[in-house]
């Protein structure tokens, strides 16, 4: 049983951020005292996620999925917007407040072997979370080992060195790292990419476990489609750094509501050569963020794509029967849909 | 120069032949074994997948056809046969030039081929230091190829540098890279992971369009058994430093001979249609690779292990005409190696 799923505490909320980053040109910008140009890597999302609850966040490539997992950490601030975590608006504190929130939070990066220092060994590495936090009474060596336990890997990696790991290994002392001070969120952005599907079961079950076990909440940030329908309640579909469709995970698997999670979803491989595909061809290319299309942002490339939609921005809309299902869509597929309260998922003000 | 003279597939010698590759691990606690006998090959104009365990040697493969090894890396024996000539045994001179020209590659992290301190145009130009034409030609081939993967407006950001990149635009980026040189062999390794459906189906079909169009060959590591089943002809299965079962990609997804094989696919959620909270996993552990080897290097996790699978490492068995498997329970079929 999906444990958590009726329950509503918050164990964190983003509200309406938006993040823009400044355009690559920035720099001579400034440097000539023009204002610079932004990027809206993120715009307007704005999503909750409950204790021992697991969303998705899936999207194209380049929509501002691991710019949302970086905000909420602090490694960037919010351009707009208000991020708490249980109850605490973290955004408002100072570094040295934040302090005790951000231990709370651990992060799985994307990139495995570089966001592991090059010089530490794995022993340090495991456990550099306790010397950061101060928390030095731990026993670094048998700590080290129960970490690599906990994923998988022998004892006699901790002398290891990055490099010396595969690609999934890394990974693994990753995940490691992040369970090391016992999070009640943990941002997983992509932490299957790179194992094999048995190593993969392993991990993701492990997270299950531990999600059963300590009721922590968990956002996992990847392109894998079974995972996501495997692992997640909820899901949040990212185009061009907007939440275009929200709602729980099997619902958007059989029923989708927007075009682009239909694509999406058809666009996943199946497993047999002999694999009859029903792919929906995505025209066109992505649009840039530094021209957005006017209307719904998806036009240039929707199959379904009318006048209206070249124009008129589309506002959120829900599921008659599931107001949690939401979805931007002039022409949603099959079937009805209403008008939905707007402050719930996505939020009034856009950030453009 | 390239080897565009038409190959009928059966009579002509393949692109790439590995014979009995073996390759250790200098570490502190001794030799990690880290490719044993390892022979495949990689027939001209075909797509051959690699997949197989986390840690089982995919990428160290790729990395020694490449010759591109880490220091503490060792080849203990085999040979590697390029367009009939040993890779193995060719000057370092002579061998480096095959790179980024006959010979390109895709890693696994984007950014173990992108210099981080320098724009992507200029690194996109460079690459192309063996073609003909000016600046300005090779800027054009850059942008057009940009384009190609999928990359948004690509005017304004060829001058950008990689960390101005999201993790799965710097993989498209590479894979640009490594398309323009026009290779003869790619070596691509889990060049998909970084992206989302739509892009990784627009790049395996770009992959696919490429090798028509220069005729190369690629081989395709990844995990995602999708992708391989969709883009490969033949796929060879990787398990601890061996190859226990290659054959033409229908054969290795259908009727699968390798234990090791069978418990791979089966752990594939991509199969399981309906939803679980529990995945199938292989029970058991990763054997170390340290040490010496007897026996069936899969027996601690496998179902059907006997005696003789403790005793004597299995040889390559024949199944059908063109899958070969290591795994005593073969025996029946007819012998061919030893
Ligand atoms: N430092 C930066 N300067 C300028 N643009 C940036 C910077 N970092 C990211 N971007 C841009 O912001 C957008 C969102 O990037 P982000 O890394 O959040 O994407 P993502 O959804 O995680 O993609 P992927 O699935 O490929 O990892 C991208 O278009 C990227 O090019
Ligand atoms: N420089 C090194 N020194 C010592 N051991 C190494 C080194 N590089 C790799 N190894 C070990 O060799 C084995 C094979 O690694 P390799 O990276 O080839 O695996 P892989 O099949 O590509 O795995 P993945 O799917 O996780 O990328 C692993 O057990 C790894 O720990
Ligand atoms: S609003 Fe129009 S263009 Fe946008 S997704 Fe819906 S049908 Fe397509
Ligand atoms: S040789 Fe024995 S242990 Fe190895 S795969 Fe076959 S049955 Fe299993
Ligand atoms: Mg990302
Ligand atoms: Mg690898």
């Amino acid at each position: 049983m999906k444990s958590g799923w009726f329950r509503h505490e918050r164990a964190a909320s983003c509200s309406g951020f938006a993040r823009p980053l400044p355009h690559q040109g920035s720099l001579k910008a400034l440097a000539t005292g023009t204002k610079a140009p932004f990027i809206d890597a993120v715009c307007g999302v704005s999503f909750e996620i409950r204790k021992g609850e697991t969303l998705a966040l899936v999207g194209e490539s380049g929509s501002g999925k691991s710019t949302i997992a970086r905000t909420i950490i602090g490694l960037q601030r919010a351009v707009s917007g208000s991020i708490s975590f249980d109850g605490q608006e973290i955004e408002e504190l100072s570094g040295a407040e934040r302090k005790p929130y951000l231990r709370r939070i651990a992060m799985m990066f994307q990139d495995p072997i570089g966001s592991l220092s090059p010089r530490l060994t794995v022993r340090s590495l495991l456990t550099e979370p306790f010397r950061i936090h101060g928390l030095k009474d731990r026993d670094a060596g048998s700590e080290a080992e129960r970490l690599l336990r906990m994923v998988g890997l022998p004892a006699d990696f901790v002398r290891r060195y990055p490099h010396q790991l595969s690609g999934g290994q890394a990974r693994r002392v990753g995940i490691a790292r992040a369970l090391a001070l016992d999070p009640d969120l943990i941002i997983a952005d992509e932490p299957t990419a790179g194992l094999d599907v048995s190593v993969q079961g392993e991990v993701l079950n492990l997270l299950a476990r531990l999600q059963d076990e300590l009721g922590m909440a968990i956002l996992i940030i990847t392109h894998n489609l079974n995972v996501v329908r495997h692992m997640t309640d909820r899901m949040a579909i990212m185009y061009l750094g907007r939440f275009i469709e929200v709602g729980s995970t099997e619902r958007i698997f059989e029923h989708p509501r927007h075009p682009y999670t239909e694509a999406l979803l058809a666009a996943n491989p199946e497993p047999d050569p002999d694999a009859v595909l029903n792919r929906i061809e995505l025209k066109g290319e992505v649009p840039s963020l530094l021209r957005r299309p006017s209307g719904c942002e998806f036009h240039t490339r929707c199959r379904y794509a009318q006048d209206i939609c070249h124009r008129v921005f589309p506002e959120p809309l829900a599921s008659p029967d599931d107001t949690e299902h939401s979805f931007r869509c002039h022409f949603p597929l099959e079937g009805e849909a209403v008008q939905r309260e707007q402050e719930l998922l996505f939020p009034v003000e856009e950030g453009i | 120069m390239r080897r565009d003279d038409s190959i009928s597939h059966t009579s002509a010698r393949p692109l790439l032949e590995i014979r009995g590759l073996g390759l250790d691990f200098g570490t502190p606690r001794g030799r990690v074994h880290a490719l044993r006998n390892v022979s495949l090959d990689v027939p001209a104009a075909q797509v051959v997948g690699i997949v197989g365990e986390s840690g089982s040697g995919k990428s160290t493969l790729a990395y020694t056809v490449m010759g591109l090894l880490p220091e503490n890396a060792d080849v203990t024996a085999g040979s590697i046969l390029f367009e009939g000539k040993d890779l193995l045994k060719m000057p370092a001179q002579a061998r480096r030039s095959l790179l980024g020209d006959r010979l390109s590659m895709i890693f696994q992290d984007p950014m173990t081929a992108l210099n981080p301190v320098r724009t992507i145009e200029s690194q996109m130009i460079d690459i192309q230091h063996h073609e003909q034409g000016s600046r300005s030609e090779k800027r054009a081939r850059a942008l057009e190829m940009l384009h190609r993967v999928g990359i948004p407006d690509p005017q304004s950001r060829i001058g950008a540098y990689p960390h101005h990149f999201s993790g799965g635009m710097r993989q498209r980026v590479c894979i640009a890279m490594a398309l323009l040189v026009k290779p003869t062999l790619l070596v691509a390794d889990e060049p998909t992971t970084a992206l989302d459906a739509t892009l990784e189906v627009q790049i395996i079909r770009l992959l696919k369009d490429l090798q028509k169009e220069i005729g190369c060959s690629i081989l395709f590591v990844s995990h995602h058994l999708g992708a391989v089943a969709e883009l490969c002809d033949r796929v060879a299965v990787m398990y601890a430093g061996e190859v226990v079962e290659q054959g033409a990609v229908r054969d290795i997804f259908h009727n699968p001979a390798h234990p090791y094989t069978r418990a791979l696919l089966e752990c594939d959620p991509g199969r399981i249609k309906k939803s679980t909270r529990t995945l199938p996993t292989i029970p058991g552990e990763v054997p170390s690779l340290l040490g010496s080897k007897e026996g069936c290097i899969f027996r601690t996790r496998c179902r059907h292990a006997s005696n003789r699978c403790v005793l004597e490492n299995p040889v390559e068995y024949r199944i059908g005409v063109d899958q070969v498997a290591r795994c005593h329970l073969l025996d029946e079929e007819r012998l061919v190696s030893a």
